[in-house]
């Protein structure tokens, strides 16, 4: 494989290395002058800065960061970027919701960093769309992680998603098992924003139909990454007559909205708990506090984006959506291998 | 060109000397930071709410890693001290050393960070020392727990030794120094040299008696002295990545009753009969100048009686006598419990129309607008005028770092601006419909400084303009004058060359011929009379000759002065003749430009040779009038006339005018038959430059050349004059 043509940062310095290189040659091979003499000690001085050639950068921006959920993704994307000789720009907003923030991430990446591919994880399935149809029309690699824009993939822009409709279908059917085929659900922290988190609610709500007819859905609320709101709303499920068996989160600030509100009402016998996403730590669901984490493998999209990136530099056809499996983490297969793989934080990044 | 070689190296020598400097690794070591309100210039903030309390540095937000970053990024080996002080029991606080490249975001630093980390997600290392490396991404390095835990509130004294590829890292409680919490690491990929730097993670914290200073191998020993003593017991991480903690599920603070809270919105909207006091929940947006909670509904400004320690971000209960306004609430009394620490929320980016219409009363909003006016109010707290084309509104920045934004923000500026939107009087002064009340210099953003066409950069640039276009002038006549000089220099060699070869020869001829007339019999009539012919026209060939040395040669010019040169020229024209010459001056004779005294001489020269050969004048008066602006010419006499249809046409008074008009001086010649001839030459003298004189004659320059599109006759091209 070869990526040398693709410059950094550094890349005009190695050019003007590179003039300089040549112009010290031929005042060497000339008649000496003064102009030869100043542009040479300037051409030294100017080497003196340091020239090197850089890998190229790829910016992966994830929806946010500092948490173990979007931490394997850069440890799939470095370990890729690693064996591939690319460099990684890792930054995102510090809240989902940030959309503003994110947006001026990837302007940010594309322009300051001179970022040469992009892999990212939209917080909004729309107000992302301009950003990124910027990027590629300006000839940058695109791969969408986790969540899919509302725009078809294309020649630059791949999709390597979340199966979504794979992850609804596993929470309707652990819900089946844990309620034996009757009781009542209440799904939560449905946001319309997110177009993975509406294909969870949707695949949801026909496995659960078809399999388990029985249960019925006694609520669904919207959702966002709004803390307080989603405890509100959490609230408000729990206090209905009859509370909902289980209730099923669609996110991560669901679930740990719903986690929090089942804990102060004490209500974690009665109420299961069963969440999207591996954004917080699984002590509660070893105690059993959660039933179930259905968990993404971020780690294999960071991986697969930066081959795709790789890839799409070099022009091949890539495929243009990629759905990698979530898994289901209960107590029971907490302390399997493959399961360990996506919890326990320590990927081992190669050396 | 030694010269230039002897400026780009001098050049080249500062420039090394500069960057040696600048690129030091003991630059501005050692250094104690005080956090004094305005001396806090070289301090950069990458999100975070940092604030100056009572000599020390606060940040009470619950970002994730926010920083506040100084020093100079060459910086080596050093040890960094620092008291600490975790606002609440999550999080961690701490600091970084040998950071480079930082931005907004967790981890977006690379460089070391150790900390005091609280309570966490029953995490191993919750209470401990930490350290770790952030290159974008955490990578924890060794971690040692605090006995006793880390308290809240209490100031810890934190130390960082960086020495080579080691890393020694203390902390003890200033209650009780002697419980050392101490470790070494050593990184062999190690990061060489950074900045210092304050950083917080979810959780605020707080900062005193920083201080760096350079570290040397007896600092490091004695740490690992310190190291071996406390006995902690370190766990050192195997090399591999670790995520970095989040704030999560916790304790809750039990003494927060559990209620059905009401949207903030609906505060303000209190039917008849509903109880006088509401709760609510939301998230803390700010904390100074009051507490504002805000919920997806709206927000409410929040009179606590004894409110607990709140950062931005966390995540509260609040209870209180609720006061509906006409666009939102406060609660009065309130008592307010902490439910959990969170992330801070992101403000409603609105345009100052939409806030004007107090829909975001209460709320946290991002608002853009131009600088207007500043000032800063009795009680130090920063008051910015700004409008956006369509409202107008005020911004009012309260102590800390008031001063610092006062000093950097320039009017004309385009700015983004996130605070608490107010309605109320007390803070619009009825003056605008809104002010935006913010929390800390870090919620000012200049987006775009003020345009360059302000006055003062006009004028600036009008005076660099102006200062071109004399230097241009200059230059031109510089390489005139050196033109000029070469023009002489020429003149002269020929002169010389004729002197040596034309002169001489017409003497050896002349010597030739009156040996043929020795030769010749006294019967050779016809011969003779051809020979007298022929010593005649040789006579008169070696006079022209010796003549046109003289006028070619300058030397005399120069030695003798005008004057003088061209009383000789007349003298040896007249050659004891019947006309007497006068000569006389008036004035002092300055250092004329040579091209000017060159150009004289010639005018005279040829007018003299007139006077004397075509006029048959019996006086010549020849006067130099030197006047401070300008030297006039008169040659004057009393001979034939002059007959203007007849001779103004003629070939010498054609190349006198033409001179003249080479150096812009004024030519005129005045005369009538039987009354004798007078021509004056006036050349104006270049000014003398001095600050006094360079406006006035720019002025003259400009107004010349940009009124009148031309030079004006009565203005000598030259630019200056010794």
């Amino acid at each position: 494989m070869q990526i040398v043509s693709y410059c950094g940062e550094r890349g005009w310095k190695n050019n003007l290395a590179f003039r300089l290189k040549q112009k010290i040659h031929n005042s060497i091979h000339t008649k000496p002058s003064l102009a030869g003499l100043i542009f040479s000690l300037i051409s030294v001085l100017n080497l003196c800065v340091g020239c090197r050639r850089d890998p190229p950068t790829i910016a992966v921006i994830p929806q946010t960061i500092g948490t173990s959920l979007w931490s394997g993704e850069y440890s799939g994307a470095s370990s890729a970027a690693q064996k591939l000789n690319f460099k990684i720009y890792w930054n995102a907003p510090t809240r989902e919701d940030d959309v503003e923030g994110q947006i001026a991430l990837v302007e940010k990446a594309l322009v300051q960093h001179n970022c040469r591919g992009l892999v990212l994880t939209p917080n909004q399935s729309l107000a992302l769309i301009t950003p990124v149809r910027r990027a590629v029309a300006s000839g940058i690699p695109t791969v969408i992680t986790s969540t899919p824009l509302a725009i078809p993939p294309g020649p630059r822009l791949a999709y390597v998603l979340n199966d979504d409709e794979e992850g609804g279908r596993i929470a309707a059917l652990h819900v089946g098992k844990v309620l034996h085929g009757a009781g009542s659900v209440a799904v939560m922290g449905i946001d319309p924003g997110v177009r993975g988190v509406m294909t969870r609610a949707r695949s949801f709500e026909s496995t659960l139909t078809q399999f388990y007819p029985g249960i019925k859905i006694i609520a669904k609320r919207l959702g966002s990454y709004n803390g307080p709101q989603e405890q509100q709303v959490a609230e408000e499920v729990l206090r209905r007559s009859p509370a909902p068996d289980v209730i099923v989160s669609l996110t991560s600030a669901a679930t740990l909205a719903a986690f929090r509100t089942i804990t102060d009402m004490r209500k974690t016998s009665a109420v299961k708990l069963i969440g999207f996403d591996q954004d917080i730590a699984f002590w509660p669901v070893q105690t059993g506090e959660i039933d179930a984490v259905i968990v993404q493998d971020t780690y294999g999209m960071g991986e697969q984006a930066i081959q795709l990136i790789a890839e799409l530099l070099q022009h091949k056809s890539v495929p243009l959506e990629t759905k990698l499996k979530p898994m289901l983490v209960t107590r029971d297969n907490l302390d399997q291998p493959e399961i360990q793989h996506f919890v326990a934080l320590n990927w081992g990044l190669p050396q | 060109m030694l010269v230039l070689l002897i400026a780009v190296i001098t050049t080249v020598c500062i420039v090394l000397g500069v960057r040696f400097y600048l690129h030091s690794s003991d630059r501005g070591l050692p250094h104690a930071y005080a956090f004094t309100s305005g001396k806090i210039d070289d301090w950069q903030a990458f999100g975070g709410n940092w604030e100056i309390a009572s000599g020390t540095m606060r940040n009470d937000s619950d970002e994730r890693g926010a920083k506040l970053m100084t020093g100079s990024p060459y910086w080596k080996d050093y040890v960094l001290d620092a008291d600490i002080q975790l606002l609440g029991e999550k999080g961690d606080a701490g600091i970084i050393v040998r950071s480079t490249d930082e931005e907004t975001g967790a981890d977006a630093y690379h460089g070391y960070y150790i900390g005091l980390r609280g309570l966490e997600s029953r995490l191993r290392t919750d209470n401990s020392l930490i350290l770790g490396s952030a290159d974008e991404i955490w990578n924890e390095l060794s971690t040692a727990p605090i006995p006793g835990g880390v308290v809240p509130q209490q100031w810890y004294h934190l130390r960082a030794l960086v020495y080579e590829c080691h890393i020694v890292a203390s902390a003890f409680p200033l209650i009780n120094p002697d419980q050392v919490t101490a470790f070494s690491f050593t990184d062999q990929h190690c990061i060489p040299a950074g900045r210092i730097g304050l950083r917080s993670y979810a959780g605020g914290g707080m900062w005193r008696n920083v201080e760096v200073h350079r570290a040397r191998q007896a600092d490091f020993v004695a740490m690992l002295d310190m190291v071996r003593n406390s006995k902690t017991k370190a766990y050192q991480s195997t090399g591999t990545f670790h995520a970095s903690s989040e704030p999560l599920p916790l304790t809750k603070d039990r003494s927060a009753p559990l209620i059905d809270a009401t949207p903030i919105g609906s505060l303000r909207m209190r039917d008849v009969g509903d109880p006088p006091t509401a709760t609510v929940k939301g998230v803390v947006v700010a904390t100074s100048p009051l507490l504002y909670v805000q919920d997806s509904s709206g927000g409410v400004q929040v009179a606590a009686t004894n409110p607990p320690t709140l950062r931005i971000g966390d995540e509260v209960q609040v209870t209180g006598t609720v006061e509906p306004h006409d666009f939102s609430a406060t609660l009065r009394n309130a008592s307010v419990h902490l439910l959990w620490a969170g992330t801070p929320i992101p403000p409603v980016s609105v345009t100052s129309s939409q806030a004007a219409t107090g829909a975001f009363d209460a709320s946290f909003i991002e608002v853009k607008g131009y600088l207007r006016a500043k000032q800063v109010a009795p009680d130090k707290s920063l008051v910015l005028l700004l409008d956006d084309g369509q409202q107008q509104f005020r911004a009012i920045m309260s102590g800390g770092r008031a001063t610092l934004s006062y000093s950097t923000l320039r009017i004309g500026s385009l700015i983004s601006l996130r605070g608490i939107c107010t309605v109320s009087s007390q803070y619009t002064q009825n003056l605008t419909p809104f002010s935006l009340l913010l929390r800390s210099t870090d919620d000012v953003s200049v987006i775009a400084g003020p345009p360059w066409w302000t006055v003062r950069h006009l004028v600036i640039l009008g005076i660099v303009l102006l200062f071109l276009v004399v230097l241009a002038q200059l230059l031109y006549h510089r390489i005139e004058s050196w033109r000029m000089r070469a023009v002489l220099e020429e003149r002269e060699r020929l002169a010389h060359e004729m002197h040596d070869t034309l002169a001489q020869s017409f003497a050896g001829i002349g010597f030739q011929l009156e040996a043929v007339r020795n030769e010749l019999t006294a019967q050779s009539t016809t011969a003779q009379r051809h020979l007298d012919l022929a010593s005649n026209l040789v006579r008169h060939s070696h006079q022209e000759a010796r003549h046109a040395i003289a006028t070619l040669r300058p030397e005399f010019l120069q030695s003798m002065g005008l004057l003088r040169a061209l009383e000789h020229s007349a003298a040896k024209l007249v050659a004891d003749g019947p006309v007497k010459i006068y000569a006389g001056s008036r004035g002092v004779p300055g250092l004329q430009p040579l091209s000017i005294s060159d150009t004289l001489f010639r005018i005279g020269q040829e007018a003299i040779a007139n006077a004397v050969r075509h006029a048959q004048a019996s006086r010549l008066d020849i006067h130099l009038d030197y006047e401070p602006t300008a030297v006039q010419l008169t040659i004057k006499d009393n001979g034939n006339g002059f007959r203007h249809e007849a001779d103004a046409l003629g070939f010498g008074i054609r190349g006198m005018r033409k001179r003249a008009d080479m150096i812009g001086a004024l030519f005129t010649i005045e005369g009538k038959p039987g009354e004798g001839t007078t021509v004056t030459v006036t050349a104006a003298l270049p000014p003398k430059l001095s600050l006094r004189t360079f406006p006035r004659y720019a002025w003259k320059y400009l107004r010349e050349h940009r009124i009148h599109g031309k030079t004006a006759s009565s203005f000598h091209p030259h630019t200056y004059r010794g």
